[in-house]
């Protein structure tokens, strides 16, 4: 009896019973929907972290000024007392000084960019949207790698001349101006009026939990008017006055990548011996990466654990199936036998029924596992991400556990005493 | 005539909790090729465990067994079933079709077992014309796409026996093959084993029917495991 007869026999004794071969594969059908599920939505999370790094710039130092903990207890402190008298501003995090000074001494930076930001409502004659005004410099769009779509981006001149233009970003853009050419119109920050004089490509959120930003929802401004009119870095922050914060954050692009650990750890320690308190953070985006990477594989791991433990489960259930099968068809195993069945002849019977049941179970599972994985995505708006090769590895994984659980109870069925099964009916 | 099947000094125990059970005592005799043989004897004498011993689906713990000059209780598990498979025919009391089967699939899943490998030079469309000859034969060729459970006892029985026939077995071995049938369907059913008989295959039957018994050529006559003469 070839292979293929056998699995044509497997097909009939299968078809006899339906209702029972489909919830036998149920277990399959959902511990491979579930992995093929997981599997295409965390690769979306995964591309999606490493696309934020990378915005970052790979080849930049990042400095962020952090809050430090002596400013938020005297913040909660006067929120508790509903003071309304006028205290000394809190001055933290990065100055313009820190940056001179590490432009000054460390040869191996090439461009120092940087960020001052608030957030802001932005309007135009139409529309308003939540924005958030980013200060920066002409050197921005390259160190970023963040490029204009419409229009120019700041120069120099405008940033000498404290020019009232703004760029915006790609969101913002579409937001407040849906159905003009942004270019040339004026629109309105916090009081003031700016004309827009181009609009950014769309780049997408940038950075990791806790220091993200999304330059497609900002708005662009030289970063001496935006110190100036909106007293970014001196005048009072959104929610209390007094808070004194010169730069945000600072891009620092490198002459030479290999360099970027050791500008690190010096400007990490120039600024230590600058700064009183911990109101600052160094990243390496480059260093994220590697540690992505390692989050990854341990992510891998408690993956493979769960496909294995839904798998397993699975498998208990064919083989539950499996085990009722051969009892129930006892005196049919005891009748093969006398017509000259091998033991193994009765294996084979029942082994390549569990087999193609686990096939078939894992393809519909491939096939579930891609649709559930498309409904998420499109609930949630993401560009779900399949990998072509968890087709042969959901199918060949599930033809294993019908091998492995559907070898034991054909076993048990194969030992039986011939004339003993012919008797139980 | 020459012995089909030789059995000298047979014996089958069974090794249970509450003690050993002896079944088959020291059996001995010689069936030859071509006999229709009756055992006989009450419930509980061995007639059923001589029958699967006969069938080779059952080894013996003690004595020799040879089937065509072949040593049956020296024969592997595999060789046993090749045999089996091979120049053995069973019918049972209950019928054992598979019920989910129709009547031409039941017949030939007699064949699902018997390739060429394992002796047997019919190819598989030969097989197929048997079963459908063997079921017009039964008088069946009308309800050839029947399921069991449309056929009477005396129809599903006819079932069983074309099946046991299909790959023209040298022995028939028969287990109260009318047990389960009315006096009419009975006697339909010894004519057809008659005719069988006639065609040049041995046919062993068990029966507790000693006026069935009595119409064959031979009675062998079971008592507590023993051979009475």
């Amino acid at each position: 009896m070839n292979f293929f007869s056998l699995m044509f026999e497997a097909i009939s004794n299968l078809m006899l019973h339906k209702t029972r071969s489909l919830l036998a594969a149920l277990g399959i059908i959902f511990g491979v929907a579930s992995v093929i599920c997981m599997l295409s939505i965390s690769e979306v999370a995964r591309q999606d972290v490493v696309k934020r790094i990378q915005r970052m710039g790979v080849n930049n130092l990042i400095l962020d000024t952090i809050e430090p903990e002596e400013v938020r207890a005297n913040q909660r402190a006067r929120m508790n007392s509903n003071s309304n008298e006028e205290t000394k501003a809190f001055k933290y995090g990065i100055t313009r000084q820190d940056l001179k000074t590490l432009a000054k001494n460390v040869d191996a930076i090439e461009t120092i960019v940087p960020i001052a930001t608030k957030g802001v409502d932005v309007s135009s004659n139409l529309k308003t949207a939540n924005s958030n005004v980013l200060g920066t410099t002409p050197e921005y769009c390259s160190v970023m790698s963040h490029a204009v779509r419409d229009g120019r981006f700041i120069t120099k001149v405008d940033e000498k001349n404290l020019a009232m233009i703004c760029v915006l970003g790609h969101k913002t853009a579409r937001d407040i101006f849906p159905l003009v050419n942004p270019i040339n119109q004026v629109v309105k920050l916090d009081g003031q009026y700016f004309t827009v004089v181009g609009v950014m490509e769309q780049k997408g959120e940038t950075g990791t939990a806790g220091k993200t930003s999304d330059p497609d929802k900002s708005v662009f401004i030289p970063y001496e008017t935006a110190f100036t009119r909106f007293g970014l870095g001196a005048g009072p922050s959104i929610f209390f006055a007094g808070e004194n914060v010169e730069v945000n954050r600072a891009v620092l692009r490198l002459k030479d990548t290999e360099m970027l650990k050791p500008v690190s750890q010096i400007a990490s320690n120039m600024l230590d011996r600058l700064h009183r308190s911990d109101d600052f953070s160094v990243t390496v985006p480059h260093s994220l990466l590697n540690e992505q990477k390692k989050s990854e594989k341990i992510f891998r791991w408690v993956m493979g654990s769960l496909a294995a433990i839904s798998l397993l489960v699975g498998g208990i259930g064919i083989m539950n199936i499996m085990l009722a099968n051969t009892t129930e068809r006892k005196s049919e195993i005891g009748l093969r036998r006398a017509l000259g069945a091998k033991r193994s002849d009765i294996v084979s019977l029942f082994v390549s029924e569990s087999l193609l049941l686990c096939i078939l179970g894992g393809a519909i599972g491939v096939a579930v596992g891609f649709g559930l994985a498309q409904l998420i995505g499109s609930l949630a708006e993401w560009t779900v991400i399949y990998h072509t090769w968890s087709i042969p590895l959901g199918i060949v994984v599930s033809a294993i556990v019908g091998l492995i659980f559907g070898t034991i109870p054909a076993l048990r069925a194969a030992q039986q005493d011939p004339v003993l099964a012919l008797r139980s009916e | 005539m020459s012995a089909l099947i030789q059995l000298e000094n047979a014996c089958k125990t069974y090794k249970m909790r509450g003690g050993d059970v002896h079944a088959l005592k020291n059996i001995s005799l010689e069936i030859n090729s071509g006999e229709f043989v009756s055992i006989v004897g009450t419930s509980g004498c061995g007639k059923s465990t001589l029958l699967y011993v006969l069938g080779a689906l059952i080894e013996t713990t003690g004595g020799e067994y040879s089937f065509d000059g072949k040593a049956v209780n020296k024969m592997s598990d595999i060789n046993r079933a090749v045999l089996r498979g091979t120049d053995i025919g069973f019918v049972f009391q209950s019928f054992h079709l598979v019920p989910q089967l129709s009547v031409v699939k039941n017949v030939m899943l007699a064949s699902r077992y018997c390739t060429p490998t394992n002796g047997r030079s019919m190819t598989k469309r030969q097989l197929k014309k048997r079963a459908l000859d063997l079921i017009d034969q039964v008088g069946l060729s009308d309800r050839k796409r029947h399921r069991p459970i449309e056929l009477s006892n005396g129809q599903m029985q006819r079932v069983a026996i074309a099946r046991s026939l299909l790959v023209k077995p040298r022995v028939l071995l028969a287990d109260e093959p009318t047990g389960n049938l009315d006096i009419k369907t009975r006697d339909e059913i010894f004519e057809t084993m008659k005719q069988i008989n006639a065609d040049g295959t041995t046919i062993i039957m068990v029966t507790h029917d000693p006026e069935l018994a009595q119409r064959t050529p031979r009675q062998i006559r079971l008592s507590d495991g023993e051979v009475v003469r």
